[in-house]
This record gives structure tokens, C-alpha cells and sequence, in this order.
């Protein structure tokens, strides 16, 4: 029986080489995507007649010899925050307005299918892209696929599910506070939040303006790679979007650690009390790895890394209220009770407080500009640290006050801006998955795909299959 | 923010801000409110830095017909 491939890049060759075609890899992915809606409930919606059209066209272009490239008849899903053409946009919630999505493609979903890519369907988050899954609102609920009892991490739960389940090769996530980064480590895939402005945002039902990113989610750094590449690039549609050239992703990945310098800041970000030791060991551990590969470490501090994240939550629950005040006052009841509660908060901040957290932004961006140093006079090209604290939670016993007090290591790289790429780094005693991040200088996400991409020549946690998924991959293709 | 963090005093803040922004809660969230409140009012305090005093927010407009 023929497996499928596990990579975008391995998909892509099998697709040049006959070995199969779109329509058969976009089938087999469509059969899992159902099979399991009921147990991982990665989709909000399939979409098996646009998905099977989009394959059509894919292999009459192989067929004619138009090749737009390697996404070109590769399925990809969306996170159902983000508008296209032929499907709702639901944000996961009773709230959002029907008339906001019956429009054109978002950019991104636009760039996608420009390259040939499949549009498979709409994934599952958290509502609104923030909070915690209510059941009483009636959304299925993402699951993690190395335990049906954990979240997949939020807000891009069903991208996490999805890729990590072998349901589609690649995805698109939402980031504002680390919803790429944090599914991508508690499901063991890839997840890349680049530069803010990078890729544009238009089309995507904001959460925090000045933080929100549609990033690349896939099982690869390579993949997520492959995926910015399309996916960048300047859009007037979108005020935050940067007029820069997009420079080529894979440009300097040649899988080698050798001269590469690595700066860690160990205070905070691997200090802080509820630090798994899982989680700091298996980081330590991988920095240990790429240093014998040829890796430099250098110890650097960023001070007010624990206000940053204060000053994240402000900006992104100030925004998100501003936002959503209208629905909470006229229809509060609409809202998941934890989204609901979250939102509340907004109220307690002032403008002063708002103004405040802006304030922040530059220090901690000086901060982060002495920490890298400068690039040939003794600076470093990436900095490391973990992704999330621990591995995946349980969904029973959740508590949303204990959550928001936890410390984080994701929301300083929306507060700044900086490109931060989580990949897998190992797995607890438990077997879960455990993941760092590879943060690079504003714009020069290639050098953070270099490391993270040599670091996976080196290991296989990325390539380390959930049980769930291994089952699904002993089925037969479609005839 | 005042760095106030008795419970009257959290729930009489609570109830003023509740008031004037005419957010409708349930009984159970006002409770939450008046619980967290300490804990927004010390992050909030957190933002105020003596290293932040004369620094410019970041915030950009661009004033252009253009975009």
C-alpha cells in the first residue's frame, strides 16, 4: 500500500515525479480530514468539491507543463478566521457577522492559490482566536493527536491538529500572542510567525491590530519556508504591511550550524517558576546539540522580558476590545464564557495604560538589538529559548485566571515584532511534544529557517508521528 | 490604575468601571472581576517605568493619501 508523503517538500517531488497526483494526495487527505472529525475535529469545514477542483487544475497544469511552484497541488488549510471566496468565515464563534465573510479571498488565500495550492477547508481555533473552547457554543473542539484529552494548544488548534495528524501537509495559523507558535510545540510540528509586515493581514478578522500575523504551519521548517515564500510580501490593502523585497527563504539553508552564533537568554526565559524541567532540560539539551554541530552560544539578557508580556496583554486585550465592545454589551450571551471573560478585561484598561504598553515596545526593541549585537563583531544570528512552559494541558481542569498569570515566552515576539519560528525539540517523559524558538533580527527570517532546518537534519523529532496519525497512514490510498 | 487591592475597594473600582462602560456581567463575572482586579492594577502599574518616562509610544500613522 503507498503511503503519503509527510512533507511539503516531499510532496511537492512526489507530485513531479508521477508518483502520485493531486487529486490522489488531496482524496487520501480528504478521507482522514472525515474520518477523524469525530475524534480530532481538526475542521470547522472541509471543503471536498473546492479542494477536488483545486487538485483538477493542479494536474492539468502538471500536465501542460505549468509549474507555479512547490505548493503548486499541495491540499492547505485555512484557519476559519481568515476570509475565502467559496467557504464562511465563522471566527469560531455565534458572533461573528455572516455578512463579514461573503467576500473576496483574504491576500494570503489569494497568493495560495495563485501558487497552485489546494484550498482544503476551514480550520478550527479558539473563538475569536483568543480564550479557551466553550462546549455550550457548539463548535466542535480541536484535540491534540498524542492525547485526545489535551488541547492542541490555541489559537490555531486546528491547524496544529491537522498537520500534526497528517490531515494536510500545511496550514495557515493566527498569531497575536503566540497562537502559531504554542499549537506548533504542544502538537510537535513547525509554526512560523515572521516579521510584522511581512505578510499581509488583510482579510483576517483582527484580534490585536498592531500584533496580529497570518503565519505558515507545517511539519518542516523547510515547509513553513516554502509557505512564506508565497505568502509574503507587500499589500497596500493592509496599513501594517512592510514595502521591504522578500528575500528567498531558503536561500541560506544549507544544513549546517558551523559559524552560526546563538544567543541565549537564560534569565527569564529559563528561570521562570513554572518553567517545566521537561521543558528546560530538552531545550538545553538541543542547544547542547547544535553547539557540537558547530553552533556558538553566547549568554545575552533582555531585562524587561517579564513586562513585555504585560505589556503584550494590554495592547492585545485593549485592541481586541475596542473591537468587540459593540457585541459585548449587545450580545454578550453569544460569546464562549471564557472569550467573553477575557474580552471583559479591556474595560479595566485605561488609555493611559494603552499608551503605556506602546511606550514599552521601543525599550524592549532596544533590548532586543543589543542582545543581537552586531552582525560580524561578535553578535548572533538567532536567539533561542523555549516555546511554552510546559506540554500540552488537559482540557479538564483548565483555569483561565491561573493561565493568564503563567509567564509566556511567545508574546514578546508580537510586542517586538521579530520573527520567531517554533520547532519541535524533543518530548517529555509523558511522550509529548516539547518545542523551542528560533528568533531572528526584523526581516531576516532565512538565517532563522537556516538554524531551525539544520537542527532538523541533525534530530527527527519533527518527523515523529502521533499514534493517531500512524493508523491513519496504514489505509489505502483511494483507488 | 490605583494600586488599590482591598476587596471594597476592588469592587467599588469594579462597579465604577462597570458603570461608566455599561458592560453588562453576571454576578459570577463581577466576582472574577473584583477577584483579578489587584493583579490588573499591579500589571498595569508593571508598565510604568522610569526608563519609559519621556519615550515615545510606538504608534505610527502614516499621513498619506496612499494607503
Amino acid at each position: 500500500m503507498p503511503e503519503l508523503p509527510l512533507t511539503i517538500a516531499e510532496a511537492a517531488a512526489w507530485l513531479r515525479s508521477g508518483k502520485i497526483t493531486s487529486v490522489a494526495l488531496t482524496e487520501a487527505q480528504l478521507a482522514r480530514a472525515h474520518a477523524t472529525q469525530d475524534t480530532l475535529a481538526a475542521f470547522i469545514l472541509i471543503m471536498d468539491e473546492v479542494a477536488l477542483a483545486g487538485a483538477r487544475q493542479a494536474d492539468a497544469d502538471f500536465a501542460a507543463a505549468i509549474d507555479r511552484g512547490p505548493l503548486q497541488g499541495i491540499p492547505i488549510g485555512v484557519k476559519d478566521i481568515i476570509a475565502t471566496k467559496d467557504a464562511p468565515t465563522t471566527a469560531n464563534s455565534r458572533v461573528m457577522d455572516p455578512a463579514w465573510g461573503q467576500r473576496d479571498d483574504a491576500t494570503v488565500v489569494k497568493k495560495l492559490r495563485e501558487a497552485g495550492a489546494v484550498i482544503f477547508g476551514k480550520l478550527g481555533l479558539h473563538e475569536y482566536a483568543l480564550g479557551w473552547p466553550d462546549p455550550d457554543t457548539g463548535f466542535r473542539i480541536p484535540k491534540n493527536p498524542w492525547d485526545l484529552s489535551r488541547t492542541p494548544g490555541g489559537s490555531s488548534s486546528g491547524t496544529g491538529a491537522a498537520v500534526a495528524g497528517g490531515l494536510i501537509l500545511g496550514g495557515l495559523g493566527t498569531c497575536t500572542g503566540g497562537s502559531v507558535r504554542g499549537p506548533a510545540s504542544y502538537c510537535g510540528i513547525s509554526g512560523m510567525k515572521q516579521t510584522f509586515g511581512r505578510v499581509s493581514k488583510e482579510g483576517c478578522v483582527p484580534l490585536g491590530y498592531s500584533l496580529d500575523h497570518i503565519g505558515p504551519m507545517a511539519r518542516t521548517a523547510r515547509d513553513c519556508a516554502i509557505m512564506l515564500q508565497v505568502m509574503a510580501g507587500y499589500d497596500p490593502l493592509d496599513l501594517c504591511s512592510v514595502d521591504t523585497p522578500v528575500p528567498d527563504m531558503l536561500a541560506v539553508m544549507n544544513g549546517s550550524l558551523a559559524g552560526v552564533r546563538i544567543g541565549v537568554p537564560r534569565d527569564y526565559f529559563f528561570t521562570v517558576p513554572n518553567l517545566d524541567e521537561d521543558v528546560k532540560t530538552t531545550v538545553e539539551a538541543a542547544l547542547d546539540a547544535m553547539a557540537a554541530a558547530g553552533a556558538t552560544l553566547v549568554e545575552v539578557a533582555i531585562p524587561h522580558a517579564d513586562a513585555a508580556r504585560h505589556a503584550q496583554r494590554v495592547t492585545m486585550i485593549g485592541e481586541a476590545y475596542a473591537y468587540h465592545e459593540p457585541d459585548l454589551k449587545s450580545k454578550p450571551e453569544l460569546y464562549g464564557k471564557y472569550t467573553r471573560q477575557a474580552f471583559q478585561l479591556g474595560a479595566f484598561y485605561s488609555a493611559a495604560d494603552y499608551v503605556n504598553a506602546q511606550r514599552l515596545r521601543p525599550l524592549i526593541r532596544q533590548e532586543c538589538a543589543e542582545a543581537f549585537g552586531t552582525k560580524g563583531r561578535g553578535g548572533v544570528d538567532v536567539l533561542i529559548v523555549p516555546t511554552m512552559a510546559s506540554v500540552a494541558p488537559t482540557f479538564a481542569g483548565y483555569d483561565p485566571d491561573a493561565m493568564m498569570r503563567s509567564y509566556g515566552f511567545t508574546p514578546i515576539w508580537n510586542l517586538t515584532g521579530l520573527p520567531a519560528l517554533s520547532i519541535p525539540a524533543g518530548f517529555s517523559d509523558g511522550g509529548l511534544p516539547i518545542g523551542m524558538q528560533v528568533v531572528g533580527r526584523p526581516f531576516d527570517e532565512p538565517i532563522v529557517f537556516k538554524v531551525a532546518d539544520a537542527y532538523q537534519q541533525l534530530t527527527d523529532w519533527h518527523l515523529t508521528i502521533p499514534p493517531l496519525a500512524q493508523d491513519l497512514a496504514k489505509e489505502a490510498l483511494p483507488a | 490604575m490605583s494600586d488599590t487591592t482591598n476587596t471594597a475597594d476592588a469592587a467599588a473600582q469594579v462597579d465604577l468601571v462597570l458603570a461608566r462602560t455599561g458592560l453588562p456581567v453576571t454576578p459570577e463575572e463581577r466576582e472574577r472581576l473584583i477577584r483579578l482586579y489587584p493583579m490588573i492594577a499591579e500589571w498595569t502599574g508593571a508598565l510604568r517605568l522610569p526608563e519609559t518616562r519621556y519615550a515615545e509610544p510606538a504608534l505610527i500613522y502614516p499621513a498619506t493619501f496612499d494607503r
